[in-house]
């Protein structure tokens, strides 16, 4: 089902750096809250920088960064300084999103040792749970705005409003075709196991959107042609799971390389049917608007879509978790926390007695960096959670 | 599937293989227990294996009544005499309400890891927490501690740690740190049981805090080899304020492999409906 795309990309590197050799730019971006579309409508194109994963990465980190930071940020500076990975290296200027202090780190080593261009937006804090601030949304409309010339200074192209409305057109489609791939049948059953969906939407952040468009339509063609029961299984909606535990993941980043957790959870007998983590659904459960000012739209989409424990209140933030866990079935949740990253940690408490009054199913804490050593021991807190889930 | 029945009393066997020592209950349809505990050594698997036989007790070696063998601990994975793994939460659990059918709340310290359980009436988890990859302030880092610094032996230093009157603060759980910090407090001249009562604090602190998050409901029964160390269930008492009781019918350290018999028994007569 996915081998189409997966060759896609490993063919992308040689794709990227020929468009180097003609002429392009390539602008590298960590967080969900960086408005894609503008980066594409300067005509540069957008890279996703979310490996992770590899112990290596991480400690060549640590020239930078202290070895009790996030593993995600050292890994971040690790992969350029070790001039392994091609993406990385390729990046040719960074927009950053001043989140958590970790990530405003990486902006100032990559700015200061690899010479690279920064072009950072402020991102305002959001507090009421059910009403955004007003003036947090001016604020973000102007910060996008400061983000649209820089590029078009950068690049020498002008972020027209024509162009800007049709990059929002391109990426709506990619979130719309996201959507029907990922949401379950009318029956309820799933069209394609979520591992597969987390794996697509992975590469669509490497992937140039007009070829990883075509290649999601394909997807979606196929899960929503008729076939037998055997078909379906073939596309990823295995029927065996039907039995196993529902879990949903929540927390920081799983990157692409970062397998291990998701790894023992199904290998203990768990399906995980739906996420909230940076790198998986947020990016494609809300269009923008496509009517009126754009870089307003963009702002809209971006300020209150985005469920980062860092800058969007908790409140507001459980109730979507508790929504998607709801409307996934979920039997509990994985609250997967890259060690020290406080910004996740530091509410687990709350966060799971809220969840547990909202909606009685457990959560399991599992903290983790990018080594194996840890393996055995979370295998059987996962294994533990799975059987008070579902009894012995 | 049809079962013949032999003229044994069929047999049902759990082994808990830690990482200090490896443990085996067998029981019989009636529940009567028979159990081993034998130190790990090098190969976990064979003193798993070698904890079972013994427990089996039997001197033709005959071991065709044994119809379900459950294996948990850190080396259940490996076992291949197991019919089923299962996981030493869910078997501390259920071996806890085994003992003890009051107990809400099971703190087991063992070899190298902390745990807390809650509990419901009929022995199921209903939360429970590990304590993360490190040994610090378990069972190993108080046998280093007592053995190789304090000269003092395992089975003695609880009752010395009681006799402590101005028990020392010791900061750091970590073994490697905290020998640093004994050496010098001896150095400085202080008793070795304010020493002990400082460690047993120290540790009380650290896994008073996993039951603390699992909430803390009474009966609390302590499990594991160091619950056999009157000090730190004191200690325990005194940070969690409440009462913590050790099983009286059964050694603690035979808790996880009790619960792991159950559930063998469980699942052998689940798969033989007709007898029982």
């Amino acid at each position: 089902m996915i081998e189409s795309l997966r060759e896609r990309l490993n063919e992308r590197p040689e794709g990227l750096s020929k468009a180097k050799e003609n002429g392009a730019k390539v602008v590298g971006y960590f967080c969900p809250y960086i408005p894609v579309e503008m980066i594409h409508a300067a005509g540069l194109i957008p890279i996703r920088l979310m490996f992770g994963g590899e112990g290596e990465a991480a400690e060549a980190g640590e020239q930078y960064l202290g070895p009790g930071s996030c593993p995600y940020a050292r890994a971040c500076l690790g992969y350029r300084a070790l001039g392994e990975n091609p993406y990385y290296s390729s990046i040719d200027a960074l927009c950053v999103a001043s989140t958590c202090d970790s990530m405003k780190r990486v902006q100032d080593y990559w700015q200061y040792y690899f010479k690279v261009p920064v072009f950072s937006i402020g991102i305002p804090r959001t507090y009421d749970r059910f009403r955004m601030r007003p003036h947090a949304l001016v604020y973000l409309e102007k910060e996008f705005e400061l983000l649209r010339d820089r590029l078009e200074s950068w690049s020498g192209t002008r972020i027209t409003e024509k162009r800007l409305k049709a990059s929002i057109r391109l990426y709506n489609s990619i979130r719309l075709r996201m959507r029907e791939i990922y949401e379950p049948s009318a029956d309820g059953s799933p069209k394609i196991g979520w591992s597969d969906a987390f794996e697509i939407s992975e590469m669509g952040f490497l992937l140039p959107p007009s070829e990883f468009l075509a290649e999601i339509q394909r997807i979606h063609e196929r899960l929503h042609s008729t076939g037998t029961a055997k078909e379906k299984a073939e596309r990823g909606a295995r029927p065996a799971d039907g039995n196993k535990p529902r879990l949903m993941i929540y927390g920081s980043n799983v990157c692409l390389g970062d397998r291990k957790v998701i790894d023992i959870i199904e290998r203990a007998g768990g399906n995980i049917v739906a996420d909230a983590v940076c790198t998986g659904s947020k990016f494609w459960r809300k269009d923008v608007s496509t009517g009126g000012n754009p870089v307003k739209a963009l702002a809209e989409r971006y300020i209150s879509n985005i469920n980062c424990p860092f800058m969007m209140d908790m409140g507001r933030r459980i109730s979507y978790v508790a929504k998607v866990a709801r409307e996934n079935r979920v039997d509990g949740l994985i609250y997967y926390n890259l060690r020290y990253c406080e910004s996740y940690r530091g509410e687990l408490r709350l966060f799971e007695e809220a969840l547990k009054k909202e909606m009685k199913i457990p959560l399991l804490l599992i903290e983790t960096e990018y080594s194996p050593s840890d393996v055995g021991t979370i295998t059987t807190k996962v294994e533990a959670f799975l059987e008070m889930i579902r009894g012995v | 599937m049809t079962f013949e029945i032999s003229e044994l009393v069929a047999r049902f066997a759990g082994v808990d293989i830690g990482s200090t020592t490896a443990k085996a209950v067998v029981m019989d349809e009636e529940g009567s227990i028979k159990c081993c505990i034998l130190p790990i050594g090098a190969r976990s698997v064979e003193a798993g294996e070698k904890a079972l036989k013994a427990a089996l007790d039997d001197p033709n070696n005959n071991t065709n009544d044994v119809r379900y063998v459950v294996a948990t601990g850190y080396g259940r994975v490996l076992a291949p005499f197991a019919n089923e793994t299962v996981t030493e939460i869910t078997c501390h659990a259920l071996g806890a309400w085994h003992v003890m059918p009051a107990t809400r709340t099971v703190v087991d310290l063992g070899g190298q890891d902390a745990k807390a359980i809650s509990l419901d009436q009929n022995g199921k988890v209903i939360d429970f927490v590990i304590n993360d990859k490190c040994a610090a302030g378990t069972g190993r880092f108080l046998e280093f501690a007592a053995k190789l610094v304090l000269d003092v032996p395992l089975e003695e230093m609880g009752a010395l740690s009681l006799t402590a009157t101005a028990p020392v603060k010791i900061s750091s759980t970590c073994t490697v740190f905290a020998q640093t910090e004994i050496v010098s407090l001896l150095a400085y001249g202080a008793k070795k049981e304010d020493i002990l009562a400082g460690l047993h604090r120290g540790i009380a602190k650290r896994v008073g805090a996993l039951a603390k998050h699992v909430g803390v409901k009474p009966i609390v029964l302590m499990t594991g080899g160091v619950s056999k160390n009157i000090g730190v269930r004191k200690a325990l008492e005194e940070e969690l304020g409440i009462k913590v009781v050790v099983p009286e019918s059964m050694d603690p350290q035979l808790i996880g492999a009790l619960g792991a018999s159950l559930i063998a028994r469980n699942h052998a007569l689940r798969e033989r409906p007709s007898v029982g």
